[in-house]
């Protein structure tokens, strides 16, 4: 089994820069962005189209998807914690799952080193 | 100068019927976008052949009380000199020109009320068949030469019978007989910022329709100008007014929805009311329309998609009993006074003419639907309905991501 791990994380997209900014000063810097739809806690919006009412409780949120293998998983939830959490319904959710390879296509690197941004010179 | 005047006009309102398209196109779901524009320059298209050939001589033609003549049939004796009856000052083929624009316009409000679901080739031939069977009589009876409603001294300034009270009953009857739409309830508009352009043309457009139907630039145009500009922005305050105090949010398709409710309420009154009567009947006229939409629609569960009834059946309706009570002589001596004036008479005219519209334009309606339904269908079929008119019916798609 490698040691590779991905983490995803659904949450609110108002704070992604700011989570971004604060996991790069942990060495995260490989990121994987989908603007993403979802329900959950968090009360439905109402529309209003001449008087007609469309309720909706499917909400924007981003599906951020990142793989570690040096850095520590607890160290990026640290981050998720301090960066994304408000208290309130809506925050989202972090999945972690263990990945069996990572191949870098440029490079043809596998496992850690396909993960490192500069590959070491041969 | 009349003339430069009225072509002006009547470039103003030509612009309407493009505006509708956009008005429209916004507020239907993106995959029905362009057919639902497409009913709006088809209406362009036919009622412009039509009219020159055989729709002017109908309405305008002398002929009896209900229709005109063949006599006029494609423009014969319409030239350049003036024909007294209707303007000595204007060419007599721009007056045709001028009306033209409002034969297409009604065509083109009516599509509101079936929009995402008519088959388009049953659309063609109903708008033959209607502007021939009764737009042309309707027009007559109101603005032909000898004219019943003409004769009988009902007021209508700019069109609230012809134009307003004929195409929201048209929709609401095509609403009713076509069906619900299948997913009615989940249909939002998909651009309103479309929306909003289509808007304002169709308002800096109701400028040439109500201002021009004065026909010359005179104290009564000016005080048609004032009226539907005032009765615009009055009605804007009485949808948005109501919509806020019921649903807690004032809304942009709110104010462009309560702009055109005034704008269709002041139509048969603005070259016969005062400023303060205009203000009176386009704030109600506001709050009258949103409640037609808001209420009427829901409790009596018929699918006037973007509102054609609700916006100019329910508003021509309310303008044209609101002539009844506030047109006077004081602002055009070839009006009548109305009831506030001191004569009830008035009042009860403009019922008749009310009245006699809304049961002709229905009754005839029905039948050439159900004539048309023994040939072709009139509704598209689910799958088509589901998948969208613009792929379904013309191969075309909006947007492309």
């Amino acid at each position: 089994m490698s040691n590779l791990t991905k983490i995803e994380i659904i949450t609110r997209p108002n704070r992604f820069y700011e989570f971004q900014k604060a996991l790069a000063e942990i060495g995260v810097s490989g990121l994987t962005v989908t603007k993403a739809l979802g329900t959950g806690l968090e009360k439905g919006l109402i529309e209003l189209y001449r008087g007609k009412k469309k309720e909706t409780n499917v909400h924007e949120r981003m599906k951020i998807e990142i793989v570690v293998s040096t850095v520590p998983v607890e160290a990026v939830l640290e981050v998720v914690k301090n960066t994304l959490r408000t208290g309130e319904p809506g925050d989202g959710k972090v999945f972690i799952y263990p990945v069996a390879e990572v191949i870098k296509i440029s490079t043809g690197e596998r496992g850690v080193d396909a993960l490192q941004d500069h590959p070491k010179e041969k | 100068m009349e003339a430069v005047f009225m072509f002006f006009c009547t470039l103003l309102v030509w612009l309407m019927t493009p505006g509708i398209a956009l008005f429209y196109g916004g507020m239907v779901r993106s995959k029905n976008v362009l057919s639902t524009a497409m009913y709006s320059f088809s209406s362009m298209a036919i009622i412009s052949i039509l009219w020159v050939v055989v729709g002017y001589s109908l309405a305008f033609a002398p002929g009896n009380a209900f229709i005109g003549s063949f006599d006029w049939t494609f423009l014969h004796s319409v030239g350049f000199d003036p024909n007294a009856t209707y303007s000595d000052a204007i060419p007599h083929t721009l007056f045709m020109m001028f009306q033209m624009t409002f034969a297409i316009l009604t065509v083109a409000i009516i599509s509101g009320a079936f929009a995402e679901r008519m088959n388009f080739a049953a659309y063609l031939i109903f708008i033959i068949l209607w502007s021939l069977l009764v737009y042309s009589p309707v027009a007559h009876w109101v603005w032909g030469n000898g004219g019943w409603l003409r004769e009988l001294g009902a007021l209508d300034f700019a069109g609230g019978n012809v134009v307003h009270i004929s195409s929201g009953v048209t929709g609401l009857v095509l609403a009713i007989v076509l069906g619900r739409r299948k997913e009615a309830e989940n249909s939002s508009p998909h651009n309103l910022p479309l929306a909003l352009i289509g808007g304002i043309l169709v308002w800096f457009g109701w400028y040439g329709f109500n201002v021009g139907s004065a026909l010359t630039i005179d104290n009564v145009a000016m005080a048609a100008f004032v009226n539907t500009n005032s009765a615009a922005a009055a009605g804007i305050i009485g949808w948005v007014a109501v919509e806020w105090l019921i649903n807690k949010k004032p809304t942009m398709l709110g104010t462009i929805s309560g702009a055109i409710a005034g704008l269709v309420s002041i139509t048969p009154a603005a070259g016969f009311v005062t400023v303060g009567s205009a203000l009176l009947i386009g704030f109600l006229g506001g709050a009258i329309c949103f409640w037609a939409v808001f209420w009427l629609k829901g409790k009596l569960k018929y699918d006037d998609a973007l509102d054609a009834f609700g916006l100019h059946g329910i508003g021509g309706i309310w303008g044209g009993i609101a002539t009844g009570l506030f047109a006077t002589t004081k602002i055009n001596k070839l009006g009548a006074d109305g009831l506030f004036y001191g004569n009830a008479g008035l009042l009860g005219k403009q019922l008749i003419a009310i009245g006699s519209t809304v049961v002709f334009v229905a009754i005839a309606t029905i039948i050439i639907i159900y004539v048309i339904k023994i040939f072709i269908p009139i509704r598209v079929d689910e799958e088509q309905e589901y998948k969208g008119l613009d792929l379904t019916l013309h191969g075309e798609k909006a947007y492309h991501d």
